[in-house]
C-alpha cells in the first residue's frame, strides 16, 4: 500500500465547523441517575430479601403511621410538577417564573426533608434494633442524601437562572435539574411503596 | 494525577505483597508482622486502588485527545473525583495502620474482629471505601458523557477508537455496579456504627453482603481488564500501520464481556465466599470468549501488519502469554479440583492482576511519546518488562504448583513440605523480579519527567492511525490547534493513504 509520511498531520486535516450545542449535563444527570436506581434498587432487593427470611416482618412493635409517609410522597409528587413548570418557564425565557417555580420546588424539598426527620424521630426503631431497623434506616438515610443533593442542586440552577445565566438559547442546566429531581421522585416513592405499602 | 496516585497505591499494595511473600520463602523466617492485616491491605489495594483509578487516570488524558475534544465534559468534577479518591484510599490505607478492619473485600464476610463493636479501623475503612467509590462513579460519569457528547464532528461511535469504546463500555458497567457496593458499605457502617450484629453470624445479613460484594466485585474484577483490551488493539492497529483486522468483532466481543462480568454474579454465593477469588461456573468459564474474539484480532492484524517490535508490543504479548497460561490452569484445575487450595493465589496474580497489568504498562509505554514529548529508553523498557512479565509468571506459577501438590490458600505458615520448599521461594522470586521491573520503570519515566532525558518524539512517532497522534506532544491544554474533522476510524491513515474518487467513507 502506498503510503505518504506527514510531518504534521493535523495540518492536512480540514477544519472542523463550529462545535454544536454539547447539553453534558443532562446526560450526566441521567447516567448519574441510572446509578441511584442501582443504589435503591439495592436497598429494596435488600429489604425484600430480609422479609423473606425473617419473622415477623415487621417485627413486632413496629406501626408506621401511613399518614406522615403519604404526606412525603405528596409533597414530592407535587414538587415533580413545579420544577417540570420551571423548564416550561425557562423555555419560554419567562425567567419570574422560572424563578418562582424553583423557589417552590426547593421549599417543598426542604418540606420532605423536615418531614422526613421528624418521622424517622417518630420510629419506634433504630437501625441496631434489628434488621428491618437497619434497611429501612439505610434507605431513609440515603434517601434524605439524595434529596438535599437535589435541594442544593435545584438552588444553585436558581442562582443561575436569577443572575440571567440560562435561558431559553440555553436551557441544558435547568432540564438535568429537573431530570435528577424526577429521579429523586421515583427513589421517595420507591422506597415509600416498599415501606409502607409492600411491608 | 488519578495515574500519579493510582502509581503510588500500586507501590504501598506491592511493599505489603513483598513482605508478605518474604515471609513465606523460608521456613522459620518470622518477621513478626500481622500477616492478616497485610494481606488484607495487599488485596484491597490491588482491588480497589491500583488498576481501577489508573485507567481513569490514563482515559482522562486520552479519551479527549482520541475524540478530538479539548477537554473533559465536567474537568471540575473531574478534579473532585481525584481528590475523593486520593483522600479515600489514603484512609482506607490509615485503617489498615490502625487495625485490622472486620471485613475483607478479598474474603467475603465481614468476620467479628478482635474488637466486636464499632472500632476505627473498620469505620474509617467504609469512609475510604465509600469516597473511593463516589470518585469512581464521578470518574466514569465524566468519562462516558465525554465520549457521549464531546466527540469530533464526524466521529460516530462505531468509528470510536478501540481505547475510548473500551472506556465506554467500562464506564457505562461501572455505573451500575458500583452503586451497589455503595448501598453495602452504607448498610455495614450503620449496622458496624450502631452496634447492631446483622453482619456478624446473622446468615440473612452475609447473603446480603455477599451479594452486594459480588454484584460489584465480580464486575469489577473482570471490567480492570476491558480498558486494556481497547488499549492493546490500539496499540497493535498503530504498530501495525493498518485498521484492525476484525475491529467489529472486537468491538461487540467488549460489550459481551462487559455482559458476562455482570453475569458472573450468579456464580454466587454457594459457589465460594471470595469476591474474586476463582470460581468454576459456566459464567465465569464464558468470559474467555470474548478474550479470545480480541486475541484473534490482535494476533490476526499483527500477522497481517508485521509491526516494528515495540516495547508496548512486547507487554501485549506478555498479556497473551499470561492469559493464556491462566486458562490453560483454569483447565487443569477444572479436571484436577484446586477449589480453596494455593492455586486461588496463583490465578489471582496471573489473570486477575498480571494480566491487565501487562496491558496498563503496554498502554503507558505506547502513549509515553505523546504524553512526555520523549521516547522512553529501549533498554529500560525491556528491563521492565522481564522483570514484570517474569515476576507475575513466576509469583503465579509458584502458587499454581503449591496448589496443585495441595498446599492451602491464606495460611500465614505453611507447614513446610517439599512442594512448599520449592514452589514458596519461586512466588519469592518472583515478587523481587516484579519489583525489579517496576524500578526499571520508575527510573526510566523519572528520567524522562525530572531530566528531560530520552530521544525527542516528536507529534507523531508511530505514523498513527487516531486523532491522539494529531496533536502536539506533549498536548497543550486545549489539546488541538484546530479540532479536526473525521470521516473514517482511521483519519490519519486516511490523509496518508492515496484517495480514490469517492472511496473515502
Amino acid at each position: 500500500m502506498a503510503s505518504t509520511t506527514l510531518t504534521s498531520p493535523v495540518a492536512a486535516l480540514p477544519p472542523a465547523g463550529v462545535e454544536p450545542p454539547r447539553n453534558v449535563m443532562p446526560m450526566g444527570v441521567l447516567l448519574l441517575s441510572a446509578s441511584g436506581a442501582m443504589l435503591f434498587g439495592a436497598l429494596v432487593a435488600t429489604y425484600l430479601h430480609l422479609r423473606d427470611v425473617t419473622e415477623p416482618w415487621p417485627p413486632e412493635g413496629v406501626k408506621l403511621d401511613l399518614y406522615l409517609g403519604n404526606l412525603l410522597i405528596i409533597t414530592m409528587v407535587l414538587s415533580a410538577v413545579t420544577v417540570e413548570w420551571a423548564c416550561v418557564a425557562v423555555r419560554r425565557d419567562n425567567r419570574s417564573q422560572a424563578s418562582a417555580a424553583l423557589g417552590v420546588t426547593i421549599g417543598l424539598g426542604v418540606a420532605f426533608l423536615n418531614l422526613l426527620s421528624y418521622t424517622a424521630d417518630q420510629v419506634p426503631f433504630d437501625a441496631a434494633s434489628h434488621s428491618y431497623g437497619l434497611v429501612v434506616t439505610a434507605m431513609v438515610m440515603l434517601l434524605g442524601i439524595t434529596v438535599g443533593t437535589g435541594v442544593a442542586f435545584v438552588t444553585l440552577t436558581l442562582l443561575r437562572v436569577s443572575g440571567r445565566q440560562l435561558s431559553a438559547a440555553d436551557p441544558s442546566q435547568v432540564r438535568a435539574t429537573a431530570c435528577y429531581w424526577h429521579f429523586t421522585v421515583a427513589a421517595s416513592i420507591a422506597v415509600w411503596y416498599t415501606v409502607a405499602i409492600l411491608k | 494525577m488519578f495515574l500519579v496516585g493510582a502509581l503510588v497505591f500500586l507501590l504501598v499494595g506491592g511493599a505489603a505483597g513483598a513482605v508478605l511473600r518474604t515471609e513465606l520463602a523460608r521456613e522459620g523466617v518470622d518477621l513478626d508482622i500481622q500477616y492478616g492485616r497485610l494481606l488484607s491491605l495487599h488485596a484491597t489495594v490491588a482491588t480497589l486502588l491500583f488498576l481501577l483509578p489508573a485507567w481513569i487516570g490514563l482515559a482522562s488524558w486520552l479519551v479527549p485527545l482520541q475524540i478530538g475534544a479539548s477537554r473533559l465534559a465536567f474537568p471540575r468534577l473531574h478534579a473532585l473525583a481525584l481528590w475523593l479518591f486520593l483522600l479515600g484510599g489514603t484512609l482506607v490505607v490509615a485503617a489498615y495502620i490502625l487495625g485490622r478492619p472486620v471485613f475483607e473485600l478479598a474474603e467475603g464476610l465481614p468476620k467479628p474482629g478482635p474488637d466486636q463493636g464499632a472500632n476505627e479501623a473498620t469505620s474509617l475503612a467504609i469512609m475510604g471505601l465509600v469516597l473511593v467509590a463516589v470518585s469512581t462513579l464521578l470518574a466514569a460519569m465524566d468519562l462516558a458523557v465525554t465520549v457521549l457528547k464531546l466527540r469530533t464532528t464526524g466521529l460516530t461511535l462505531v468509528r470510536l477508537p478501540m481505547f475510548s469504546w473500551s472506556v465506554l463500555i467500562t464506564c457505562l458497567a461501572l455505573l451500575l455496579a458500583t452503586p451497589v457496593f455503595l448501598a453495602g458499605l452504607a448498610l455495614l457502617y450503620l449496622d458496624r456504627h450502631f452496634g447492631g450484629d446483622l453482619f456478624l453470624g446473622n446468615t440473612a445479613g452475609n447473603a446480603v453482603w455477599r451479594h452486594t460484594l459480588w454484584l460489584f466485585g465480580r464486575p469489577e474484577a473482570l471490567l480492570v481488564l476491558l480498558p486494556g483490551l481497547g488499549a492493546a488493539c490500539d496499540i497493535v492497529a498503530t504498530h501495525a500501520h493498518r485498521p484492525l483486522l476484525g475491529g467489529a468483532a472486537a468491538r461487540q466481543a467488549m460489550v459481551v464481556f462487559a455482559a458476562i462480568s455482570f453475569a458472573t454474579w450468579t456464580a454466587g454465593p454457594g459457589v465460594a465466599d471470595a469476591l474474586v477469588l476463582p470460581t468454576y461456573s459456566m459464567p465465569t468459564a464464558l468470559v474467555v470468549l470474548p478474550v479470545a474474539v480480541v486475541a484473534l484480532v490482535l494476533l490476526g492484524t499483527t500477522v497481517k501488519g508485521r509491526p516494528q517490535l515495540h516495547i508496548s508490543l512486547l507487554f501485549v504479548s506478555g498479556f497473551l502469554v499470561l492469559a493464556g497460561l491462566g486458562v490453560l490452569n483454569a483447565g487443569v484445575a477444572a479436571v484436577v479440583g484446586v477449589d480453596g487450595r494455593a492455586w486461588t493465589t496463583g490465578h489471582l496474580h496471573i489473570v486477575g492482576f498480571g494480566a491487565p497489568t501487562m496491558l496498563f504498562f503496554a498502554a503507558l509505554y505506547h502513549w509515553a511519546p505523546k504524553m512526555t514529548g520523549r521516547h522512553p529508553s529501549p533498554k529500560l523498557g525491556g528491563a521492565a518488562f522481564l522483570g514484570l512479565f517474569g515476576g507475575f509468571a513466576l509469583l503465579g506459577l509458584g502458587s499454581y504448583l503449591l496448589g496443585y501438590d495441595g498446599g492451602p490458600a491464606r495460611l500465614q505458615d505453611y507447614e513446610f513440605t517439599a512442594g512448599a520448599t520449592t514452589f514458596n521461594p519461586l512466588g519469592f522470586l518472583g515478587a523481587l523480579m516484579a519489583v525489579l521491573g517496576l524500578a526499571a520503570f520508575a527510573l526510566d519515566f523519572l528520567r524522562i519527567a525530572l531530566f528531560g532525558g530520552g530521544e525527542e518524539a516528536g507529534d507523531d512517532p508511530y505514523e498513527g492511525l487516531t486523532l491522539e497522534w494529531a496533536a502536539p506532544s506533549p498536548p497543550p491544554p486545549q489539546n488541538f490547534e484546530s479540532v479536526p474533522e473525521v470521516r473514517s476510524a482511521q483519519p490519519l491513515l486516511d490523509l496518508r493513504t492515496p484517495v480514490k474518487s469517492g472511496s473515502r467513507g
